[in-house]
């Protein structure tokens, strides 16, 4: 069986992969530096991410980290901040894996610990976060004079709020677990990683028997119809409803897909 | 008197309807099946509507119901959701009802019980929300592969925000009062059924003396004016603000709804 073949992909360095249930998991691992991400391993998530997207065989997907950290962000010893270029090339990987997982198949997020910089955007894009309840949350870049450009100042506003917004990208708070919870970045707090992995698979079991299209065409509308007028939003909406006239699914979802990020509307 | 003479006006089956200081009182009366819409109901439910909007007596609208459940949705021994062409008519008479609610006069919900499907839709079109405590919400189209394609989402993307939304839409969270409470499905949680039309004609009695005009435009601008950049929005509030200059109010407010949605 095929899915059984692909247990063991590698996406290289510092990603470990694996599928249950149709979802993929895709742990972050490098241990000794709390997951910090080098440029080699954001090239190596935005693969297996893709992988998820493209593969039919995969209905999500899951993130979570090895250790007590999730992610603390970019590593400033593998990219110097000061270094405009190369912030610039490291923001396109990262950009590029918030809108896969923002406009892609429904992904689960599981937050074993800290979460920093680019952590909080993986959170911020999926659509079911749990943490452990040690977790906490902070954009630290502005300590560093990095705009942190990610599509994050795009995404934070719509899920946390503008004066949330405010207080974590301009004033580098921290976030506790039980705050997260209350202003909507995570959905849900566990006591441990036991908890953890058992509650992303629940959520993963809910989802992978139902119909496909019509999750996927949900996520979309839920993700990017606030920013549209009612009518305009409508519309678009019984573009989603009208799923079942479309003989192939996949190209009706990619097609839908395209109408939201090919917006340019001022 | 006009009013008194309408009090007992009919809808059609399963809607009741009355007039309680200038608000139309609109009751889902169909107890037998948990006040399940059948398409028919649905469209008195409209009609109903409809003439509030239309009667120049009527300052806004009540909506609420008899028995323990608000609604559960779509009844579907009525409506097969695997037969696609039903579910759009039925969905098209929802999204106008929707429409109706969010972009007319002032709308109280007074939900007591059970609250599900176009229940919830319903409810969260409205301006000020009262359940009783026993009352939950809940969203239980994915679970039969049905799209909730009634110009739901936008709204609930923008009252409850997105990370509930998909907690309703995507995962069917069940959601009790006090956290309908928390992320502003409603406004207000009440004792009993006593309770919950007192506190609902206390928000009409709030609103009917009140300047209707104002209270009508700011209605549409709390409700569509953060899709907007700035810069448009102000112009559209500027517009909202000048409601004086106009001779026809009604006009006026026709044509801000127009313009803002």
């Amino acid at each position: 069986m095929i899915i059984l073949s692909l247990k063991n992909l590698d996406f290289g360095e510092f990603i470990d992969f694996s599928i249950k249930r149709r979802f993929g998991i895709i742990t972050f691992n490098r241990e000794n530096r709390a997951n910090a991400l080098t440029i080699d391993m954001l090239r190596n998530i935005k693969k297996a991410v893709k992988y998820c997207q493209t593969d039919k065989k995969v209905r999500g997907l899951i993130l979570t980290g090895k250790g007590n950290s999730f992610t603390s962000g970019l590593d400033l010893e593998d990219i110097d901040g000061s270094d405009h270029q190369a912030v610039k090339n490291v923001e396109k990987t990262a950009g590029e894996i918030t809108a896969l997982l923002w406009y892609g198949k429904p992904v689960i997020c599981a937050i074993n610990g800290k979460a920093m910089g680019d952590g909080v955007i993986y959170t911020l894009a999926s659509d079911y976060r749990i943490a452990v309840k040690e977790s906490f949350f902070q954009m630290p870049e502005v300590n560093y004079g990095i705009f942190p450009g990610t599509g994050c100042v795009t995404l934070m506003p719509r899920i946390i709020g503008i004066a949330w917004t405010r207080k974590m990208l301009m004033f580098a708070e921290k976030i506790s677990s039980e705050k997260a919870l209350e202003i909507c970045l995570i959905d849900q707090i566990v006591e441990n990683q036991d908890e953890l992995m058992k509650n992303a698979m629940k959520k993963a079991k809910f989802l992978f028997p139902k119909n496909q299209t019509v999750i996927n065409t949900i996520k979309l509308c839920c993700n990017n119809l606030i920013d549209k007028s009612f009518t305009k939003a409508y519309e678009l909406e019984k573009i989603g409803s009208g799923w079942y006239e479309h003989e192939d699914k996949e190209k009706f979802i990619e097609d839908f897909t395209k109408i939201f990020k090919e917006d340019r509307r001022n | 008197m006009f009013i008194m003479s309408s009090d007992s006006l009919d809808f059609g089956e399963f809607i009741d309807f009355s007039i309680k200081r200038r608000f139309g009182i609109i009751t889902l009366n169909r107890v037998h099946r948990s006040n399940a819409f059948t398409i028919d109901q649905l469209r008195n439910l409209k009609k109903a509507i409809e003439y509030c909007q239309e009667n120049e007596k009527i300052r806004g609208l009540i909506l609420t119901n008899k028995g323990n459940s608000f609604s559960t949705g779509m009844d579907l021994d009525f409506i097969d959701g695997s037969n696609h062409a039903a579910v759009k008519d039925l969905e098209g008479t929802a999204a106008e009802i929707c429409k109706l609610l969010y972009n007319g006069k002032p709308a109280i919900c007074a939900v007591n019980g059970r609250c599900m499907g176009e229940g919830v839709v319903f409810e969260i079109c409205c301006d000020y929300r009262i359940a009783t405590k026993e009352s939950i919400f809940y969203m239980p189209e994915i679970l039969s592969g049905i799209f909730p394609g009634t110009g739901c989402i936008i709204l609930f993307s923008k009252i409850i925000g997105i990370s509930w939304t998909k907690k309703m839409l995507m995962f069917a969270e069940r959601i009790g009062t006090k956290k309908a409470l928390e992320i502003g499905l409603i406004d207000e949680i009440v004792e009993s059924e006593t309770d919950l039309m007192k506190a609902a004609i206390n928000k009409a009695k709030f609103l009917f003396p009140k300047n209707q005009t104002v209270v009508n435009a700011i209605k549409l601008c709390s409700n569509h004016l953060l899709d907007k950049s700035y810069t448009k929005a102000y112009e559209l509030e500027k517009i909202g603000s000048g409601w004086y200059e106009h001779e026809d109010k009604n006009q006026f407010l026709k044509d801000l709804r127009e313009k803002i949605s």
